[in-house]
């Protein structure tokens, strides 16, 4: 029963399910259209709670609505208490470091981060939820960057990209040791980071500089997008959502700011010429990742690429007509074009509708 | 009892942090070993105390400031205090070309101009040459400067914006005297050690990171010519260890800003085999 999920997600939509068959099983007796015999309700009902305890022991999954909204509740609770320890180790570092010798603020430094690991994977251990071990990672992640940018600036090391390998390697070994979709997010911004400023180096700048040209991004974009289809994530909860979502981000939004600014590309080309050449990749790039979402059945892409081919056709609009018509009218103009989207998603969900529809034999 | 695959996050956690800290702190090690390679005597003049902000009063640690300074381009008609942003005086197409900057063809046309000016910095080696032959430059020329507008101010006395200029132009005389620094980003280059043999002086001259830009400017006779900025060095400030916050205290113990109370002092700044600097010594001075 249980080897059919791999994913809490999966194991909670199961359950989701389970229970909204119940509801509706009630309602259909209450209605006299189905009612099953005593001994096909007591195999129904002891299949599905065997399911249900099954999942609860190996998931940690919420078995009411009650249990859900808590379960929100305390996802909130663990990032804003994550954060909050965060910046309380950072300003407390901050607020006696200076009183330290050199040998204890070192100490202090590289220690930090080593006992959090401990504590870390000791909740891991103890707490089935895994709430406090994520918290207590995020924590340490904090510490670890506090770690390097501190030793930096106590010996006044010359700033390296490097660092972003480093703090993005122990992101990635916690939120794959833990499950954690906020760790990820992290390890893949450090990765983005440093890959970026490896391109900027390589085509000759001072690594800092890398934002100045947004075609550093693309590579790292390009790759983030892919990981999930080269390494099955498929036992990591939403962790490959996370890799496609930054990935389009990596991609797409230095097409959007090449789009408006030609004089940012790395291109030896007139201005304007960049912008249109953007322009128009914008466009088939945004379109194409929604294509590519509804055919492969990845919903954060279709809604990532159908913001980012919004942005781009509102953009174009008000090139074309911000100062070329009244402001009423380009307003109407955009709201125009907006029904007519409506018009277009209600027409293909009622294909969709139909297409999912089960006929009676 | 840990699971495997805790044990595996157990030691990959366990490895990252402990060579991440190694690496650092080797490098910290390999800079330091053997002595300083350079080493600077610098006053308040020269290394900068912090400003006050929201967090200093939070921030227990203390790092000065750098304050380096270029000899600018032109600017005889007007001297500025702290021109650090200006372009540089020795810093011409041909050096700017022998930096790696791809400077043919810059000012041809308005769209070469243009895509050159959106040029960014590129790393280079940069020497700082502390109470030399640059400052020294700097200082006749304020000078120049102050008794061309304290004569202009003596034929007119009438005029009170002649008369102003002067007032200004010797408080700048005074500031240069006194407070401005001494330290000047002289020369630069892709091969620390070619600087090194040039500036073999180690108590006057460092060679450190920094970031060098170019651009196209109008000069003054509508001539377009590519001139080069000095955008930073690699390191800017320097902490101060425990054993020297004595030095920076105010009168009342507090750790001063640069805008309070602003003590006198003299530091030794050393910069070791990958040109990082610390500081050796520091001590108050009366002047």
């Amino acid at each position: 029963m249980a080897s059919e999920v791999t994913t809490k997600t999966e194991a909670q939509t199961r359950v989701d399910q389970i229970r909204i068959f119940r509801r509706e099983l009630e309602r259909l007796r209450q209605d006299g259209v189905l009612a099953l015999d005593d001994a096909q309700e007591r195999a129904v009902a002891a299949y599905h709670d065997g399911i249900i305890a099954s999942y609860a022991r190996g998931f940690d999954i919420d078995q009411s609505h009650q249990a859900k909204q808590l379960s929100l509740g305390m996802r909130v609770a663990s990032f804003l208490g994550a954060l909050a320890l965060a910046a309380s180790i950072f300003f407390l570092f901050y607020q006696y470091w200076g009183l330290f010798d050199t040998t204890a603020q070192v100490l202090v430094l590289a220690g930090a981060p080593l006992v959090l690991l401990v504590l870390t994977l000791w909740l891991a251990q103890k707490d089935d939820s895994g709430y406090f071990a994520r918290l207590a990672a995020m924590v340490l992640f904090s510490a670890f960057v506090l770690d390097l940018s501190m030793l930096g600036g106590i010996f006044n090391v010359t700033p390296s990209d490097h660092v972003f390998l480093a703090w993005g390697a122990l992101a990635f070994v916690l939120a794959y040791a833990l499950d954690a979709r906020l760790l990820l997010a992290a390890g893949i911004m450090c990765l983005i980071t440093w890959l970026s400023a490896r391109m900027g180096t390589w085509n000759g700048l001072y690594w800092l500089s890398f934002g100045a040209r947004p075609e550093n991004f693309l590579l790292a974009g390009i790759l983030l997008f892919v990981l999930p289809g080269w390494i099955d994530q498929r036992k990591f909860d939403g962790f490959d959502r996370i890799y496609r979502v930054f990935g389009l981000l990596a991609l797409l939004l230095p097409v959007l700011v090449l789009a408006n600014n030609g004089l940012a590309s790395y291109l030896v080309l007139d201005a304007g010429l960049v912008e249109r050449l953007y322009q128009l990749a914008g466009f088939i790039l945004s379109a194409g990742v929604i294509g590519v979402g509804i055919r492969r059945d990845w919903p954060e892409v279709v809604n990532t690429g159908n913001v980012f081919f919004v942005i781009f056709l509102y953009t174009k609009f008000y090139d074309w007509w911000w100062d070329a018509i009244p402001k009423y009218l380009f307003f109407l103009l955009i709201g125009l074009t907006a029904i007519l989207f409506l018009v277009v998603f209600k027409r293909l969900r009622g294909v969709a509708n139909r297409a999912d529809r089960v006929v009676p034999a | 009892m840990m699971s495997r695959g805790m044990k595996k996050t157990w030691f990959a956690g366990l490895a990252i942090i402990l060579l991440t800290n190694v690496v650092v702190l080797g490098g910290v090690a390999y800079n330091r070993s053997g002595g300083a390679d350079r080493q600077l005597v610098l006053s308040e003049r020269e290394l900068g105390l912090p400003y006050s902000g929201v967090f200093s009063r939070e921030n227990s640690g203390i790092s000065l400031f750098i304050n380096w300074r270029i000899v600018p381009v032109g600017m005889e008609d007007y001297a500025a205090y702290n021109n650090r942003w200006s372009a540089v005086e020795w810093l011409d197409a041909a050096r700017l070309g022998a930096l790696g900057f791809r400077v043919e063809g810059a000012t041809a046309t308005k769209h070469a101009r243009e895509r050159f000016n959106r040029g960014l910095s590129r790393e280079v080696w940069l020497v700082l040459e502390n109470n030399g032959a640059a400052y020294q430059a700097m200082r006749e020329r304020v000078n120049a400067f102050y008794r061309q507008e304290k004569a202009r101010a003596l034929r007119n006395p009438d005029d009170r914006v002649l008369v102003n200029r002067a007032s200004q132009a010797e408080k700048q005389w005074d500031r240069e005297q006194r407070e401005a620094s001494r330290l000047f980003v002289i020369d630069a280059g892709l091969d620390p050690a070619a600087l090194q043999g040039r500036y073999p002086d180690r108590n006057r001259y460092c060679i450190v990171r920094g970031q060098l830009r170019a651009a196209v400017v109008q000069d003054d006779d509508d001539n377009w010519s590519v001139r080069g900025f000095v955008q930073g060095l690699a390191v800017e400030s320097v902490n101060v260890p425990r054993a020297f916050r004595h030095v920076f205290a105010g009168a009342d113990g507090e750790l001063s800003r640069q805008d309070g109370d602003r003590p006198h002092y003299s530091v030794t700044l050393a910069y070791g085999k990958r040109r990082e600097p610390w500081i050796v010594a520091a001590q108050k001075t009366t002047d």
